[in-house]
């Protein structure tokens, strides 16, 4: 019987995918921004809805930086292990 | 909130094209290169985008203010996430062991995602630094300030809807080619559309239009490598 292994490569790329939205997320400052909400857009500095794009910004850079560092401890553990054992985990 | 919606896009079409015809790697490989993809072009759309402004990244630099505008939204270009998720994929392909070309199938989620994302470019206006300069022509728009100006990222939609459709019809190409001929295609688009764009100049072009060039150079020298060891092996093969 095949036991399904936990994706790393899929983690991190939602979370790199959540990061980019999240950097993304100016359009809507910049959007409200241009009906007087929240910050100038000729000026950086931290507007009421940055706070929610930051917010978004730091979970998933944090999560991205932690699945690419435990993605990397596995990867070694798995390669450091005997190659028939690692066969009989797959 | 369009730029969300060109991930997902694009994200669609990749999963719809690879459930037609197929990949050419396994599940798990394809998430590897994908994750190499989007971290380097994670790293590579923000490190551009923050280069190609250099005066502003230079004076907040100089005024103790270069973290906040790391961390302030906006500041992407679309080149250095082509280039850094490229690296990223070379990379992800080395350490994974892949030696398989998978790019083929990102051609048109590419294309498809980059044009969604220009129509939020369009609507962003002047905010989004992407306008074009100012022209005379019956086509051009006023994005709020009274000045006419060339749509620069309406001419991009069309330029990739006419390369997604000219690459989707080629299905003759080898392995590998298709995405070749996107990037040599999209990056020479963007150094000629980025004239009509008031970027700040570094040698009468500004930094993308130079990535895009050495980058084209990076593609040319690979693909004469590739084709003068395919000569060789073949006439290795004949004098046997």
């Amino acid at each position: 019987m095949t036991e399904k292994r936990f994706s790393f490569a899929k983690l991190v790329a939602v979370m790199a995918i959540g990061l980019l939205v999240g950097i993304g997320l100016c359009g809507l400052d910049f959007g409200l921004a241009a009906h007087g909400i929240g910050k100038s857009t000729q000026q950086f500095g931290v507007g009421p809805l940055d706070g929610m794009s930051i917010l978004v910004m730091a979970l998933f850079a944090l999560g991205l930086v932690l699945s690419l560092i435990v993605w990397a401890v596995s990867a070694i553990f798995r390669s450091s292990q005997p190659k028939g054992e690692n066969d009989r985990q797959q | 909130m369009l730029e969300t919606l060109a991930y997902v896009a694009g994200f669609a079409v990749f999963r719809w094209q690879r459930a037609r015809q197929g990949d050419v790697v396994a599940e798990p490989q394809r998430w590897t290169v994908l994750a190499g993809a989007t971290v380097g072009a994670l790293v590579g759309c923000r490190l551009l985008g923050i280069a190609e402004q250099w005066p502003t990244a230079l004076a907040a630099w100089r005024s103790g203010r270069f973290f906040e505008l790391l961390i302030t939204p906006g500041g992407k270009t679309i080149v250095g996430g082509l280039l850094g998720g490229w690296l990223g994929v070379l990379i992800a392909k080395k350490l994974g062991g892949i030696r398989q070309r998978t790019g083929d199938l990102l051609v048109l989620p590419l294309c498809v995602g980059i044009a969604v994302g220009r129509v939020g470019c369009l609507l962003a206006g002047l905010a989004d630094d992407t306008y074009g300069t100012p022209t005379t022509l019956p086509w051009a728009v006023d994005l709020g300030d009274g000045v006419g100006r060339h749509p620069v990222q309406v001419y991009e939609i069309l330029f990739l809807m006419l390369l997604g459709i000219y690459l989707t019809k080629r299905a003759e190409l080898p392995d590998g080619a298709r995405f070749r001929i996107f990037m040599a295609s999209y990056l020479g688009w963007r150094i000629f559309i980025d004239f009509w764009k008031p970027q700040p100049l570094l040698g009468g072009m500004n930094l993308i239009q130079w990535c895009c060039v050495a980058a084209i150079l990076c593609l040319l020298f690979e693909e004469i490598r590739s084709r003068f060891g395919a000569r060789l092996q073949a006439e290795a093969g004949s004098t046997r």
